[in-house]
């Protein structure tokens, strides 16, 4: 795609793997301010205004968009609607940490994860959005400031194929100093398996959010950590503590399954409460597939 | 609750292995595959909610493997069911063991009651500790028990006779009053028919088992000397005492040229040895008859026996003493003289005592009266010869003749005194003075109906009398008797209806005294034409004369119980007494378990029984499966218990 990716980059950005997002849009779920137009509309009534199409009233529009004048002619409330097409800073904050390297089948968490950022990279950058790359682990391993120029996209891919993880990530603190590194206002797309403490997790993200950020959060995990599909005596093996323990996963599959289902009942509840979406993939899944299902749904919601 | 055996008790030792199949279980436990995770978070969060669920299954993971190597040491011990309870609390067992003199025949050179006994201690040691045990021997004197019901080794076979009986009802009583539910008899014998004694036995409970072991093989011959005894013991002018037996051959076989000797000895030495040759049919009886030289009164003692040998030899001797005594001489003093021979008080007297009875086929009387008329003047003869003195209703007697007759009967002659119309108390004021009578003479009762209405049953006098078939006394009536008021040392040995003495019995020194209470002749009563009259009569005279098998010197007596009063004589302070074997041991005809229980009322064994009591009497031979053994259960059992091990080793590990 891009002169000067090495073969690992242009992977990530396979063309047949594209092809499922081509007609898809990127819709953020809050318009940001942007000094480039683009496809978003703007919260911001009466700057870059371009008139799209009128609509039929709902209860609860605003009534400073109703045309009078189309209501004398054909006795019906419409509003018009705006295209206001801003620029995107789209943050894209990768969680580079050692438990990213769980691969129970072909695909490691790590791996998935490259896919879905540069999936996403590329998808912004064709809207003229601009894109930045965090990746992080107990600390900001690379920083790319959001832009939109036109070899963003190759400085991002060589990021994800240069950067070495970090063993140990026990702590999301870690999300306050990425914070800090984003002082304008965007899109934050956290992707990671979210093996956090819930607080410190949200506190991070709070911080997101102080800052005006919308958040989109993607939790990757192995199909492993997801259902212990696996049989018989496993040794399993922390990836970030190196801690180790023996068990039969079929005799413990039931509680540890709804172990999880509660920690994800949990998350849910902290996400439902800041308004943040969460979507949870797991390696076994399409990655096409899934951002497909994700953007579709974010398609439907704006 | 059954208990159970082991064939192979020393395979139990291999339990000691139970650590093995655990040590190569850890051993061989599967290695655990690596498998990368982001976090053991989770996993860690639910092996601690299951922690304690892991505890309880790796203790039962240790039980069921310590179980399954116990099972397997089991199953190479053979178990086998014992029907004992649990350690035998639940059982009681009663083990009956035949002690009669035929249990003393050998057969390859042990004894039937050896045998019972190897039989019996088998039996005991067999039992749980807990077993509540009864051990008895029995034989027709009853049963007896040793003490802590062990097997007594001393003990010898007896001399008495077979009765299945007595011991049947001893195991009855026992098993009756037990509240232990598991109940059994064990009967070792070797099943004479001749123990058949009765069969009024009401049975076992149902739920009781009667196992009959029969010992030894039945004899195939054997001659015994049945009987002996003398056909008179009276002595007469030219006629010699002769002693008979009965030669008893058992067997199935003619017994041909059989000797017997007799062999007597007498207070002046030993008799010439007489030796006579018979044969005897099978199955029969044959009579050997030896004319003694026997002229003399005395004791004399001796035995018959069979010269030759055979597998039951104690039969084949037999004890017998022999009182020779002259007739006694009985004086019957007629206190009413009748004008003819059939008037005179003491006919019926006389006749009576010159009547023989049918006993041991005597020809003879052994007595020999001699009547004195009573009159006015009278005196009595020289009494030293007499052995009995007889008053039939004497008004009175001199002073005189009454110290004559005292001093006769403390130097042990007998009186016996008959009252009557004469009889007064004025009349035996002198009799009563030389303390003579037994009771103080105090005139007549009635007219009535005076009858036997109690008496000394246990008395000799009164013995035969004591079955109602051989004459019932109460049909004795009398019009009138005589008011008799007897002494304090004196017996009243029959009363009537009235309360009135019918029969005193006293003495002075040596001697006894008899007095009746009416008359001899037909005065007061018929009874001297009643069927009673004679026997009571030879009642009264015996005792007097000491004829009465209860009172003569010579004293046969069964040997036994068990190996006590073995046979021979034996003299004691009055008596001589003999012992012999019961001839009933003699009989070799056995019962088969089928008669024995049939005649005791036993419920008869199925064919399941029979046939699993004959394998439980095989030798447990190596390879020998025994029907009760119970290896298929504990192999599904060790099955269960390695699939259980299994299933819960899978599932149970960190």
């Amino acid at each position: 795609m891009t002169k000067g990716l090495d073969t690992a980059a242009r992977d990530l950005v396979d063309p047949q793997f594209f092809a499922t997002l081509e007609d898809l849009e990127l819709i953020a779920r809050t318009a940001v301010e942007g000094f480039l137009q683009g496809l978003h509309r703007s919260p911001y009534v009466g700057f870059s205004v371009e008139f799209a199409s009128h609509r039929e009233y709902l209860p609860g529009d605003d009534l400073r968009h109703l045309n009078w004048k189309l209501y004398g002619r054909q006795d019906k409330l419409y509003v018009k609607q705006y295209d206001a097409e801003t620029n995107l800073d789209l943050h894209l904050l990768l969680d580079w940490s050692g438990s990213m390297t769980t691969a129970s089948g072909k695909v490691s968490k790590q791996r998935y994860a490259q896919c879905l950022i540069a999936a996403l990279a590329h998808l912004a950058l064709m809207q003229r959005d601009a894109v930045g790359v965090t990746l992080f682990a107990d600390r900001i391993l690379e920083h790319i400031k959001p832009r939109g120029k036109s070899n963003q996209l190759e400085e991002i891919l060589e990021a994800l194929v240069s950067t070495p993880l970090r063993p140990h990530a026990e702590s999301a603190t870690v999300l306050h100093e990425v914070a800090e590194l984003m002082p304008r206002r965007g899109l934050v797309v956290l992707v990671s398996d979210l093996f956090y403490p819930g607080e410190e997790l949200f506190s991070g993200l709070d911080h997101f959010r102080y800052q005006g950020h919308d958040i989109l959060v993607f939790q990757i995990l192995d199909t492993l950590e997801r259902r212990l599909p696996v049989e018989g005596a496993i040794r399993f093996h922390d990836l970030e503590t190196g801690e180790e323990l023996v068990t039969r996963a079929e005799e413990i599959r039931p509680a540890y399954q709804a172990a999880m289902d509660r920690w994800f009942g949990e998350l849910d509840q902290e996400c439902r409460t800041r308004e943040l979406e969460r979507v949870t993939l797991t390696t076994e899944e399409p990655l096409d597939r899934g951002l497909y299902n994700y953007l579709a749904r974010r398609a439907h919601d704006y | 609750m059954a208990g159970f055996g082991l064939v192979h008790f020393g395979f139990l030792f291999a339990a000691a292995a139970v650590a093995v199949p655990i040590l190569i279980h850890l051993l061989l436990k599967p290695r655990a595959r690596k498998m990368d995770i982001g976090t053991l978070r989770f996993l860690k969060l639910v092996l601690k909610d299951s922690t304690r669920r892991r505890k309880i299954r790796r203790w039962l993971l240790l039980a069921l493997r310590m179980a399954a190597v116990m099972l397997l040491a089991l199953l190479f011990a053979r178990p086998y069911l014992s029907r004992a309870g649990t350690e035998g609390r639940e059982r009681e067992v009663i083990v009956l063991i035949d002690q009669s003199a035929s249990m003393s025949a050998t057969q390859g050179g042990r004894s039937f009651f050896d045998r019972a006994q190897e039989a019996a201690e088998k039996i005991l040691k067999g039992l749980p500790n807990e077993t509540a045990t009864h051990l008895a021997y029995f034989d027709s004197a009853g049963v007896t028990t040793p003490s802590e019901s062990r097997i007594d080794w001393r003990r010898q076979p007896g001399y008495g006779g077979t009765d299945y009986l007595q011991a049947l009802r001893w195991a009855r009583d026992i098993v009756v009053n037990s509240k232990r539910p598991e109940r059994k008899v064990y009967l070792l014998s070797d099943l004479q028919r001749s123990g058949l004694r009765g069969s009024t036995f009401a049975g076992l409970p149902a739920d009781v088992e009667l196992e009959i072991v029969e010992i030894g093989k039945p004899l195939l011959a054997n001659l015994a000397v049945e009987s002996v005894e003398a056909v008179d013991t009276l002595i007469r002018p030219k006629q010699p005492l002769v002693v008979t037996a009965s030669i008893f051959n058992a067997g199935q076989f003619p017994a041909k040229k059989v000797q017997v000797r007799l062999v007597l000895e007498g207070d002046t030495g030993k008799l010439p040895e007489q030796v006579e040759t018979v044969d005897v049919a099978p199955t029969s009886r044959q009579t050997v008859r030896f004319t003694t030289s026997i002229h003399k009164p005395g004791v004399y003692k001796g035995h018959v026996e069979l010269t030759s040998d055979d597998e039951f030899p104690l039969d084949n001797k037999r004890y017998l003493a022999i009182e020779a005594r002259t007739p006694d001489r009985v004086l019957l003093v007629d206190g009413e003289p009748g004008p003819s021979v059939y008037a005179n008080e003491t006919y019926y007297l006389e006749a009576a005592l010159r009547l023989r009875l049918p006993r041991k086929g005597s020809s003879l009387t052994p007595y020999e009266p001699e009547r004195l008329a009573w009159g006015q003047g009278s005196t009595l003869p020289d009494l030293r010869p007499f052995r009995l003195v007889v008053l039939c209703n004497v008004a009175a007697m001199p002073e005189n003749e009454v110290l004559r007759l005292s001093g006769y009967v403390a130097k042990g002659g007998s009186l016996l005194i008959f009252t009557g119309k004469q009889v007064q108390a004025e009349g035996y004021e002198a009799f009563h003075r030389a303390g003579l009578l037994p009771a103080l003479v105090e005139g007549q009762a009635g007219p009535g109906a005076f009858r036997f209405d109690t008496w000394d049953k246990g008395h000799p006098i009164f013995r035969p009398f004591s079955d109602p078939q051989e004459g019932d006394l109460r049909r004795v009536v009398f019009q009138r008797i005589t008011r008799l008021k007897p002494n304090q040392n004196a017996k009243v040995l029959a009363a009537a209806q009235s309360g009135e003495a019918l029969l005193v019995r006293g003495g002075l020194q040596n001697g006894k005294v008899l007095i009746f209470a009416s008359a001899a002749d037909r005065d007061w009563s018929s009874w001297p034409q009643s069927r009673l009259y004679v026997p009571l009569i030879h009642q009264m005279a015996g005792y007097l004369t000491e004829r009465l098998p209860e009172n003569q010197r010579v004293q046969e007596k069964p040997a036994g119980p068990g190996s006590e009063n073995e046979p021979g004589i034996v003299a004691g302070d009055k008596n001589l007494v003999v012992r012999n074997v019961d001839p009933g041991e003699s009989e070799i005809e056995r019962l088969t378990e089928e008669q024995f229980r049939k005649a005791y009322r036993l419920p008869a064994l199925d064919a399941a029984a029979m046939k699993k009591r004959a394998v439980a009497a095989l030798p447990a031979l190596p390879g020998t499966e025994r029907p009760n053994e119970i290896w298929t259960y504990v192999i599904w059992a060790l099955l269960l218990v390695l699939i259980g091990e299994l299933f819960i080793a899978n599932r149970t590990h960190a």
